[in-house]
C-alpha cells in the first residue's frame, strides 16, 4: 500500500518514466533533480531486485542490497561515462554490492559459527547457503511451485562465482556481451562459467528430476 | 582403449552443450554432436537434463522490488543531502585550508558498515557523530579529534576489520582535482603513520567525488569490514 506521499512521488514521476531515455535522465540527476533518479530507481529496482533476490535467496536480503546498489549509483553517477548503456553499469554495481554483502556476512558468520562454518570435507560455507531463505518466497506465493522453489534453493548453492554469471544469462536473458562487461571477464570466461553452473545445478536437481518434478 | 576413445567424446560432447543448446556450434559439429546424442544413452539424457535446467531456471518468475523501494532509495538521499549540507554550513572554511592548497577541509563522514550488534552500539559511542537513519554517520571536521580516529582504528583491530579511508573531493575541476588529490593523500599518510601497526589495517580509497553543489571538500572515513 502506497503512502499518500509516494503517490504523489509516483504521479510527478510517471510521465517522465515513459518518455526520457536514461542518459537524459541521468544527465538531469547531475544538475541536480532527484524526480529524474527517483524515475531511474522506479525504471531498473525490478530488475535489480530480481538480480538480487536470486542471488541471495532472501527478500530482506535482496531488498537491503537493492536499495544500497541505487545509492552507490547515485554517489557515483558523474563516474557514469555512457560508454556501456546505464543498465550494464547498474548491474556492474549489483554484482559488487553482492560480493562485498557475501564477504561481509562470511565475516559475520566467522563470529558466530566459529568452528561449525565448514562442511564433511572441511571446505568453508557459502554464507549465503546459512543464511536462511523465505519460508515462501514470492515464487510460491504467486505460484506456488515446489519446482521453482527447489529451482531457486539450488542456485542459491552454487558457488557465488558461477551463481552471477547464470542468473545474468538465464534469469535476466543477457547476452554473453552485455555478462561480459558486467563481470569484468572475457566472454570465453563468463561461458565456462554459466557451463558450470548449469552442470552443477543439474546435479543439484537431479533427485527433483529422477522424482519427475522436473522435466 | 575403445572406452578411452568414448569417454574422451563424451567429455567433448559435455563440453559443448551449451554452445548446441545456443545453436552457434557450425555445421559439422552440430552434426558430430547430433550423431553422438543418438548413439550415446548417457550423453543423451545429460543433454537432455542440461536443457531442462537450463529451461527450470528461466521459467523462474520474475520477482519485484517492494514499492517502498524507489520511495526509500529517495528519502535515504536526501537525509545524506540534508546532512551534508548541514555539516558543510557549519563550518568555517577558514579553519580547514590546507597550507599551499586552496581547498578547505570541511567535514569528515564515517561510515560504519559493519553487521554485527556490538559495531552498531559502539557507532553511537563515537564523540561527536551524528548517527543518521541511513547507516552513515557524519561528524564535523572540527570534532575530529585524533582519538576519534583512534577509537576507528582500535575498533578495526578489535574486531579484526580493515578501515578504509576515501577522501571526499567536490566541486573541482580536474586541475585542481590532481593537487588536491596528492595533498590529501600526503596528509592522510602522515597521519596514518602516527598509529603504527595499525597501519596495516587502513585502505586508502579511491577518492569519491561528491554530487552534492556548494560542498567543497572532506573526507570520508569509511569502516569496512573487509574487502
Amino acid at each position: 500500500m502506497l503512502s499518500a506521499v509516494q503517490m504523489q512521488q509516483e504521479k510527478r514521476t510517471s510521465r517522465m518514466d515513459q518518455e526520457q531515455t536514461d542518459a537524459f535522465l541521468v544527465r538531469r540527476t547531475l544538475d541536480g533533480s532527484d524526480d529524474a533518479y527517483a524515475v531511474i530507481v522506479r525504471r531498473y529496482r525490478n530488475r535489480i531486485y530480481n538480480f538480487t533476490y536470486r542471488y541471495f535467496n532472501n527478500a530482506a536480503e535482496a531488498e537491503d542490497v537493492t536499495q544500497e546498489v541505487f545509492l552507490t549509483a547515485y554517489r557515483n553517477l558523474h563516474r557514469f561515462r555512457g560508454e556501456a548503456k546505464f543498465s550494464t553499469w547498474l548491474y556492474q554495481i549489483a554484482k559488487n554490492t553482492s560480493i562485498n554483502k557475501i564477504r561481509s556476512l562470511k565475516r559475520r558468520m566467522k563470529y558466530m559459527w566459529q568452528g561449525f562454518a565448514t562442511d564433511d570435507d572441511g571446505e568453508q560455507i557459502d554464507p549465503i547457503s546459512m543464511v536462511p531463505s523465505d519460508e515462501r518466497g514470492p515464487d510460491e506465493v504467486a505460484e506456488g511451485r515446489e519446482a521453482q522453489r527447489a529451482v531457486q534453493d539450488a542456485i542459491s548453492r552454487l558457488n557465488p562465482v558461477y551463481r552471477a554469471a547464470l542468473i545474468l544469462r538465464d534469469i535476466e536473458d543477457m547476452t554473453y556481451e552485455e555478462i561480459s562487461e558486467i563481470l569484468g571477464l572475457a566472454e570465453g570466461t563468463v561461458k565456462s562459467r554459466i557451463h558450470r553452473a548449469r552442470a552443477e545445478l543439474q546435479k543439484l536437481l537431479s533427485g527433483y528430476m529422477e522424482q519427475g518434478y522436473l522435466p | 582403449m575403445m572406452r578411452a576413445a568414448s569417454n574422451k567424446t563424451c567429455q567433448r560432447i559435455a563440453a559443448q552443450m551449451l554452445e548446441a543448446q545456443d545453436g552457434t556450434l557450425d555445421g559439422t559439429e552440430q552434426r558430430l554432436f547430433q550423431a553422438h546424442l543418438a548413439e550415446c544413452p548417457g550423453c543423451s539424457k545429460a543433454y537432455s537434463r542440461y536443457v531442462s535446467t537450463t529451461h527450470a531456471v528461466a521459467k523462474l518468475a520474475d520477482v519485484h522490488a517492494p514499492d517502498a523501494v524507489a520511495f526509500q532509495v529517495m528519502q535515504k538521499i536526501n537525509a545524506e543531502k540534508r546532512h551534508v549540507r548541514g555539516a558543510f554550513a557549519a563550518l568555517p572554511v577558514a579553519r580547514y585550508m590546507w597550507s599551499g592548497t586552496a581547498f578547505a577541509v570541511a567535514a569528515c563522514l564515517f561510515v560504519l558498515a559493519s553487521m554485527d550488534p556490538m559495531s552498531q552500539t559502539a557507532k553511537r559511542e563515537y564523540y561527536g557523530v551524528q548517527h543518521t537513519e541511513t547507516g552513515i554517520d557524519y561528524v564535523d571536521a572540527t570534532s575530529l579529534q585524533p582519538i576519534q580516529l583512534d577509537m576507528v582504528l582500535h575498533r578495526a583491530r578489535e574486531t579484526d576489520r580493515t578501515v578504509r579511508l576515501t577522501p571526499l573531493l567536490n566541486n573541482l575541476d580536474s586541475h585542481r582535482r590532481g593537487l588536491v588529490e596528492q595533498a590529501v593523500f600526503q596528509n592522510l599518510h602522515r597521519d596514518l603513520q602516527r598509529y603504527g601497526d595499525a597501519g596495516n589495517q587502513v585502505v586508502v580509497g579511491e577518492p569519491v567525488y561528491s554530487l552534492e553543489h556548494g560542498v567543497s571538500s572532506a573526507f570520508v572515513v569509511a569502516v569496512d569490514d573487509g574487502f
